[in-house]
């Protein structure tokens, strides 16, 4: 009886897994072919798949090559207004400058989200992060984004920090070391402040070598330890001038 | 003149200025009564996001309706077609400034959810039974999908034997997930965007009982988040769960009031999403 059910089962073959749940495989093992099949899902019918498929090329895949393998369907779903921040900045890596890429401001409404905690933004915002890295005469203008920003704004510039090429961008993000405003944490449990996170996030971008651990991240840090933090990026960017 | 809602928990935010009100994406449907409106003329300013049309009160679907109904109220059906920001306008004879009604039309995200129940090699295990999940998805998804156009997907449920003693009481330091929490994602699903781990006992390091854990922003991370979730999480589970997956969703406790899902205290919370949860749930 078993041997019979089994060689029905196998007739059948396994059951076929979704297809949200087959990009979030590719996802996780995250090679050569797996981002390229990211690639293609972006031209997927479904919003949802768009949305999977953007956000594990910005997080899991090389971002440049991210960007070249999907070409004109990151332009589309970008132009179909997609949720993911991170398919707007990966526009930033592309060879030349996209032509979705100017459209984005202007379409009233557009917001967009980065993982990681924090609220939705403008997709104006991601636009001016990845047009920076486009063209440094581009920087000017997101280098306002670092005057007084809102909450959310802050936290979304320093999520995209390893997007960000603009020396004098770099810089301003110091200025979050003494943001002590009230930030999410890591996990639903304990708060922090802004300040806490930009040292991780300068720690990651800068690839500091502090004499306090960052990792698992999620701590508050001392102002002693943030002044490290400030001295060591200074130091990091004047260097190499 | 203003716009109110007509049923429960579908997504109308009346905090806001305008008012606003999610609409799903492909012929999705919501309703909203226009009070004092005679007279007025409503449209759609952007007819490829939203439609709206008049329709009688005996024209409504049945379902929950909210209080206050006042005759004279007119009633409307906005319909959602493709997703983006838009904008119904009233005007009337008289009136200096337009009356407004935003509408975020959404398409459906979906989230794929794998449960556990722990157990360890010390005799540990979740109370918790399988029957939770069959119980709690469909509010779940009244909560998610009526206002933000999330829906909340099984992929899974599993038992977890842990071969290793995970001790009477799972800690973790404050604000981070712990030994044991980085420990259980690692045996987690990795093709889902959230594995929700059903444990006995979860306390901060600092000695203070925590109900649940979970990851914040982890929904559109490119892998999945983790939700521990203790026995004894006290009063309202099925709302303190909807409101884990919030955080998952990228959501955060400052700024919401106690009828919100967002709101931090356990057995008191309401189940409504704002605005801001929404846009950020589902930008």
């Amino acid at each position: 009886m078993i041997v019979l059910l089994a060689s029905f089962l196998l007739a059948q073959g396994a059951p076929k897994p979704s297809k949200a749940s087959e990009v979030m495989r590719w996802a996780s093992v995250a090679g050569t072919a797996e981002c390229k099949a990211l690639a293609g899902a972006l031209g997927d019918p479904s919003y949802d798949i768009r949305f999977r498929a953007a956000s594990a090329l910005y997080w899991k895949c090389d971002r440049k090559q991210a960007a070249a393998n999907g070409g004109k369907a990151l332009c589309s779903a970008v132009e179909r207004q997609i949720g993911e921040a991170g398919a707007i900045l990966l526009l930033g890596y592309a060879a030349q400058r996209p032509a979705c890429l100017d459209g984005i401001a202007s379409k009233k409404g557009y917001v967009v989200v980065l993982a990681g905690g924090g609220g939705s933004v403008p997709a104006a915002l991601a636009s001016r992060v990845a047009a920076a890295r486009l063209d440094p005469a581009d920087a000017a203008s997101l280098r306002s984004d670092f005057d007084k920003p809102s909450l959310d704004t802050a936290l979304f510039l320093l999520k995209a920090l390893p997007d960000i090429e603009d020396r004098e961008c770099q810089l301003l993000t110091l200025h979050f070391l003494e943001d002590h405003r009230d930030a999410p944490g890591v996990v639903s449990s304990g708060r922090r402040t802004i300040s806490d996170i930009a040292v991780e996030s300068l720690a990651a971008r800068f690839q500091l070598k502090t004499s306090f651990a960052t990792k698992p991240p999620g701590s508050r840090y001392s102002q002693a330890q943030r002044d490290e933090v400030r001295t060591l990026v200074r130091s990091l960017l004047e260097t190499h001038k | 003149m203003e716009f109110k809602r007509v049923f429960r928990v579908q997504g109308m935010d009346s905090n806001t200025n305008p008012k606003f009100q999610m609409v799903p994406s492909n012929s999705g449907k919501r309703y909203v009564a226009l009070r004092d409106g005679a007279g007025a003329t409503v449209i759609s300013v952007v007819p490829a996001i939203c439609t709206i049309v008049e329709i009688r009160e005996n024209q409504l679907p049945a379902d929950d309706r909210a209080t206050g109904a006042q005759a004279g109220d007119r009633y409307f059906c906005i319909t959602g077609t493709t997703k983006g920001v838009g904008l119904i306008m009233v005007t009337r004879t008289g009136l200096l400034l337009p009356l407004f009604l935003e509408v975020g039309v959404k398409d459906k995200r979906e989230q794929l959810v794998m449960f556990h129940f722990v157990s360890d090699n010390a005799r540990h295990r979740t109370r918790r039974p399988p029957a939770v999940i069959g119980q709690w998805l469909p509010d779940i998804n009244y909560i998610w999908k009526r206002q933000a156009n999330v829906v909340f997907v099984r992929h899974g449920s599993q038992n977890l034997p842990v071969a290793q003693n995970l001790q009477a009481t799972i800690t973790h330091p404050e604000g981070q997930l712990g030994t044991t929490g980085t420990l259980l994602g690692t045996l987690g699903d990795q093709t889902v965007n959230i594995n929700v781990f059903f444990i006995w006992v979860l306390q901060n390091t600092n000695g203070t009982d925590t109900d649940a854990l979970t990851t914040i922003g982890t929904a559109n991370s490119g892998g999945p988040g983790i939700c521990m979730f203790e026995d004894d999480a006290g009063s309202g589970q099925m709302l303190s769960f909807a409101h884990e997956l919030g955080h998952h969703m990228g959501l955060d406790h400052p700024g919401h009031r106690q009828i919100d899902l967002m709101w931090d205290f356990s057995g008191q919370r309401g189940l409504n999403l704002t605005k801001a949860d929404v846009n950020t749930a589902n930008p």
